[in-house]
């Protein structure tokens, strides 16, 4: 892109000169000066095919002035184009006539009257009136085209918007057109449906009112919703989204269009996680376990209980009895808060905001982290266990434009095929425990199809995937520790699973690290903490384990369900059952709430602002949409009242106040302000030292996102964008480059970690567990949205032939998983090549017993059989 | 109903080959799984979109384009009556009533004993001997009701056997592509013949003046 933006060219728009880049379609480069060409099948994130006419303008050719389409026709230099004249008026209302030929005028009860292009641009150029008298056509309505996606034939102008999404950007053509003439219609294959991850898309780009919602249909009328910026809050990834709500109920969520983030897509989690908000199992208010019943309470009995048990826990015992588990989903100034209230205060360094393993913090902020947009622009991506549709679905359709286009190539390791397989220059199945031997001896550059010398470390991306929930994170860094001697100064994009796991380890949530990456025990004279940690705390599998033994008397459980992801139910469930005290700082009501001892209700998604960290190291903002339901608090907000509670003042009134004290501890948010957020629509990745490739801003188009954010940029000039970064007198961007002083000295921390062991495989017929992580496997959205729990779908188990014969079952057989006493459910298996032998592959869905078999030390050894 | 199985999936493999890319090779696919058939049915779709590489739904919305690819099941014979103006100011209307009456169903529908599907088709190019009809895409006209009747006992006793086959076959004769020319072949054929053009182009000129 930025070759492209290089090349400006000028044209000549309605009598005036404009300068546009060379390659831009007419409508886009009108469009950036200022002049709205109407469309409907045209979408910028889309190959354009000119098919509804509607963007006719007269343009100049060896035969004068022409009606051609500005979707498909590049500006060239001094081309002539004119977009207002008798003809391009004649044309428009010709279009619009034919349009609304068989278009049913029920606007009054369409969802999509109020922001219908259809109804827009008929009111700015149609006809005003029809000529058509005869009957329009029928179809049954609506139709069901997927589990939350209606069709109602009658009302599509066939733009073809929905079928090319499905084809070009998810790569799945689930529907297409079917049928001819007038009776042409949008349909899936007979028996088919257009379930996939990202369904909801379509019913955000239908011009019409086509195609929509099962759970916004009917409703709100657009014009009552307001509208706040936000950030998806379902996966790392931040796609920036746009909440609307009426009546302090949220309604839909909409993307918006970020060339650094989300090209305007969602997955359906993230479109339908906010329904979690308004669900039934809300904590609105503090409760307290009294005589084994959790019972409403006040906010002031609730913390002084927490805060009499803990001070006398922590008199009695020490710092070390006291533990937290989570933090990976609430935002920056809630993980600042509490980080600075356990460990400046209270010395307890167990605090850990990756319970599920995840990616070793000392590559977090040792490491340099990749952007989305150097993955999909970098010489050689390796894909390490990941998985990257279920774990990032949206990086997923950025990955898959950007090996179409080949502007990367990416080399696979892992145990199963994925979505990417097809496209990736080479995937390679390897078992897990052979991988840390055998990638030295691997050619990667060869496998990608890249010369050695045409590749320097920087252009190498790794892409560390969380795609085996049983697999450590050791593994992982010992993974990734091997690439990295091969490439030192390759980037790594972490797959993480809390949205805002990245700004928690910045935080200091991980045993032995306090805010910007310092280490404990390394803590200058004038830290302003008064009481940080003297020794090393515990990660979350060992708190647990820890709390099994009684070693733990008090465990935090910072925001929503952090160990929803934790594969080891039994071990959670011994830890909680024997701590003295759990305390949950919650939104919901879920599945541990039976041994929880104190819950403080936590505002939920859309009812707080504040800022998230995404994978890439973005700072995003968060809109508040709701007021918070009951009398549910900000996490910072819990953190300040329990501090006070136990008699310490965190000094905290607002959310700048925790900003202003970030900037002075955390190298990495040096030069870093919240309120560069209200300016900056794409975040600010920090450390703000690091060069960013900053795309030239796109003009949005107001079909395909009507969100606020587009309505404000819909007409904005062709400018370059606004340097953000430190800029030298040359114009060369400075790279400060200080902020990893205190980050060499992590990896000595680290070290003292125990490694995980690997079960080795002796008998043929035992199989190794292989998790998979699945996008509706957990997780509070997937418990408390009725949609998205309606699109959770029965596990599978997939095996190899090689093995399916050893353990003598085959494809299609319902199977149960056996390990010592204990069974699984009943599965049906699927025998598939695309396995590694010797692993059985079995999606994670909670509520299916398969976290019996969870343990975070190394694979898990199984058998097959027939049930 | 069947997805491809033995010669069939041969011949489905060969015809995939046929092509550079192999969606190509869709419509020619989907006659194979009629000549099977009789009709395109929904597993046939899923294997087409397997073997090339596509969706069933792309299939089925190619397939639904066409009027000469039945996505549901037909009787042995599809009858198509024209009823544009030359057959109708012929009698087509007629012809029609009495198709509907002879074999026992009425357009769109498929007889009881699911020999016969009766449809109301545009121009087949039979002007001269209107008013006509098809049976399998074979053409028969002028017909009056007496010719319908003999139409179909020549069907049912078997006396049209080789020139009407079931529904769904429409070629006995194996076809078969010439040998790829090889792209830089092409190229090069290309600029000789833009050089001699050019000359010619040149001489003539010179001519003229």
């Amino acid at each position: 892109m930025s070759k492209e933006r290089e090349e400006a060219i000028s044209f000549v728009l309605d009598g005036r000169p404009i300068w546009a880049r060379k390659g831009d379609p007419v409508i886009r480069a009108a469009e950036e000066a200022g002049t709205y060409i109407p469309r409907f099948c045209y979408h910028p994130r889309m190959k354009a095919v000119g098919m509804c006419r509607m963007c006719l303008v007269e343009i100049k050719g060896p035969r004068g002035f022409t009606l051609q389409p500005a979707c498909f026709v590049q500006v060239s230099p001094d081309m002539e184009v004119i977009t207002d004249s008798v003809a391009v008026r004649k044309a428009q209302d010709g279009v619009l006539e034919y349009l609304l030929a068989n278009h049913p005028l029920d606007c009054p009860v369409c969802d999509k009257g109020g922001e219908c292009p259809l109804q827009d641009q008929t009111l700015a150029h149609g006809p005003g009136e029809s000529r058509y008298v005869e009957e329009k056509r029928h179809f049954a309505k609506p139709i069901e085209i997927s589990s939350i996606v209606l069709l109602d034939r009658e009302r599509c102008i066939q733009c073809g918007r929905c079928t090319r999404f499905a084809g070009e950007v998810v790569g799945k053509g689930l529907i297409d057109f079917a049928g001819r003439g007038a009776n042409i219609e949008v349909a899936p294959a007979p028996g088919g449906t257009f379930d996939n991850y990202f369904s909801g898309n379509i019913i955000q780009i239908c011009p019409v009112g086509a195609l929509t919602s099962k759970s916004y249909r009917f409703k709100a009328r657009p014009w009552d919703l307001e509208q706040t910026e936000s950030t998806c809050t379902s996966c790392a990834m931040g796609c920036r989204v746009v909440l609307q709500s009426s009546q302090n109920e949220m309604t839909r969520v909409l993307g918006i269009d970020s060339d650094a983030i989300n090209h305007s897509w969602l997955c359906d989690k993230g479109r339908f996680a906010f329904e979690a908000t308004s669900s039934e199992d809300r904590v609105l208010a503090p409760y307290l376990r009294k005589n084994d019943n959790l019972v409403e309470v006040g906010w002031f009995e609730a913390l002084t209980q927490v805060a009499k048990t803990l001070t006398a826990a922590l008199e009695k015992v020490g710092p070390a009895t006291v533990a937290a588990i989570g933090g990976g989903s609430i935002s920056n100034e809630d993980a600042f808060a509490w980080a600075k209230l356990l460990k400046g205060y209270l010395s307890v360094d167990s605090l850990d905001c990756q319970p599920e393993g995840g990616v070793d913090p000392s590559l977090l902020l040792g490491g340099k982290i990749a952007t989305f947009d150097e993955v999909v622009n970098s010489k050689l991506t390796l894909l390490l266990g990941a998985d990257v549709e279920e774990e990032m679905p949206v990086l997923y359709l950025r990955l898959r434009e950007a090996l179409l286009a080949q502007t990367t190539s990416a080399v696979e390791i892992i145990e199963r095929r994925t979505s990417l397989s097809t496209l990736v220059s080479s995937s390679l199945l390897i078992e897990a425990d052979e991988v840390l031997s055998q990638i030295e001896s691997i050619d990667l550059s060869a496998l990608a199809g890249v010369k050695v010398k045409d590749l320097s470390d920087e252009q190498v991306v790794v892409v560390v995937g969380q795609a085996d929930l049983l697999r450590s994170s050791s593994w992982r860094s010992g993974l990734v520790a091997k690439v990295l001697q091969r490439y030192p100064n390759a980037k790594i994009l972490p797959l993480l699973q809390g949205a805002n796991t990245m700004g928690a380890v910045q935080m200091g949530m991980s045993p032995g690290l306090l805010p910007g990456g310092r280490v404990i025990g390394k803590v200058p004279e004038d830290f302003p903490w008064p009481n940080p940690p003297k020794s090393l705390g515990r990660n979350a599998a060992d708190v647990l384990s820890a709390a099994a033994a009684d070693d733990i008397e008090i465990i935090f459980l910072l925001g929503p369900n952090p160990l929803s992801g934790f594969p080891d139910k039994s071990l959670v469930r011994q830890a909680l059952e024997r701590s003295s005290m759990v305390v949950a700082i919650d939104s919901h009501f879920g599945e541990w709430t039976e041994y929880v001892d104190v819950v403080l209700p936590l505002s939920g998604y859309g009812e707080y602002f504040g800022s998230i960290t995404n994978a890439e190291s973005r700072v995003l903002p968060l809109g508040q949409s709701l007021v918070p339901a009951g009398v549910s608090q900000k996490g910072w907000e819990i953190a300040v009242a329990l501090a006070e509670s136990i008699g310490y003042d965190l000094g905290f009134e607002s959310e700048s106040d925790i900003w202003e004290e970030i900037q002075a501890i955390s190298k990495i948010h040096r030069g870093f302000s919240p309120s560069l957020l209200s300016t900056e629509v794409e975040g600010v990745v920090v450390p703000r030292s690091v060069k960013v490739h900053i795309a030239g801003r796109r003009v949005l188009d107001p079909v395909a996102t009507p969100g606020i954010s587009s309505v404000k940029r819909q007409a904005a000039p062709l400018s370059e964008p606004v340097a953000i970064y430190d800029f030298n007198p040359d114009g060369e961007l400075v790279d400060s480059n200080d902020s990893s002083d205190s980050l060499d000295e992590l990896s000595d921390v680290m070290k003292e970690r125990p490694t995980a062991s690997i079960a080795s495989r002796k008998e043929p017929d035992k199989l190794r567990l292989h998790l998979a992580r699945k996008l509706y496997g957990y997780g509070v959205e997937v418990a408390s949205s009725p949609t998205l729990s309606s699109l959770v779908s029965k596990p599978k188990l997939r095996l190899s032939s090689e093995s399916a014969r050893v353990s003598s079952v085959e494809d299609g057989d319902v199977v149960r998983i056996i390990s010592g006493d204990l069974s699984s459910g009943e599965f049906q298996l699927e025998v598939s090549n695309d396995v590694v032998p010797g692993v059985l592959v079995a999606e994670f869905v909670e509520g299916y017993e398969l976290d019996k078999f969870g343990s975070l030390n190394g694979g898990v050894l199984v058998k097959v059989v027939k049930a | 109903m069947s997805r491809f199985k033995d010669e069939v999936l041969q011949e489905a493999l060969e015809l995939v080959k046929l092509y550079p890319e192999a969606r190509s090779a869709t419509i020619p696919l989907c006659h194979l799984a009629q000549s099977v058939d009789g009709y395109l049915a929904p597993d046939a779709i899923e294997h087409i979109a397997e073997l090339t590489s596509t969706t069933p739904a792309e299939v089925h919305g190619t397939a639904s384009f066409y009027d000469m690819i039945q996505l549901h099941p037909v009787g042995r014979y599809v009858v198509g009556v024209c009823t544009n103006i030359a057959c109708m100011l012929q009698g087509g209307y007629e012809l029609l009533e009495a198709v509907e009456e002879t074999m026992g169903a009425s357009v769109g529908e498929t007889s009881e004993d699911s020999l016969f599907t009766v449809e109301e088709v545009e121009c087949i190019a039979l002007c001269d001997r209107a008013p006509c009809l098809h049976v399998n895409y074979r053409y028969f006209g002028p017909l009056d009701e007496e010719g319908v009747k003999r139409l179909k006992s020549d069907l049912i006793e078997g006396r049209l056997e080789d020139e009407v086959p079931s529904h769904g076959v429409i070629s006995r004769i194996k076809r078969s592509a010439p040998e790829l020319i090889p792209l830089e072949e092409i190229d090069e054929l290309r600029l000789v013949e833009d050089e001699q053009r050019s000359s010619r182009m040149a001489q003539k000129g010179g001519g003229d003046a």
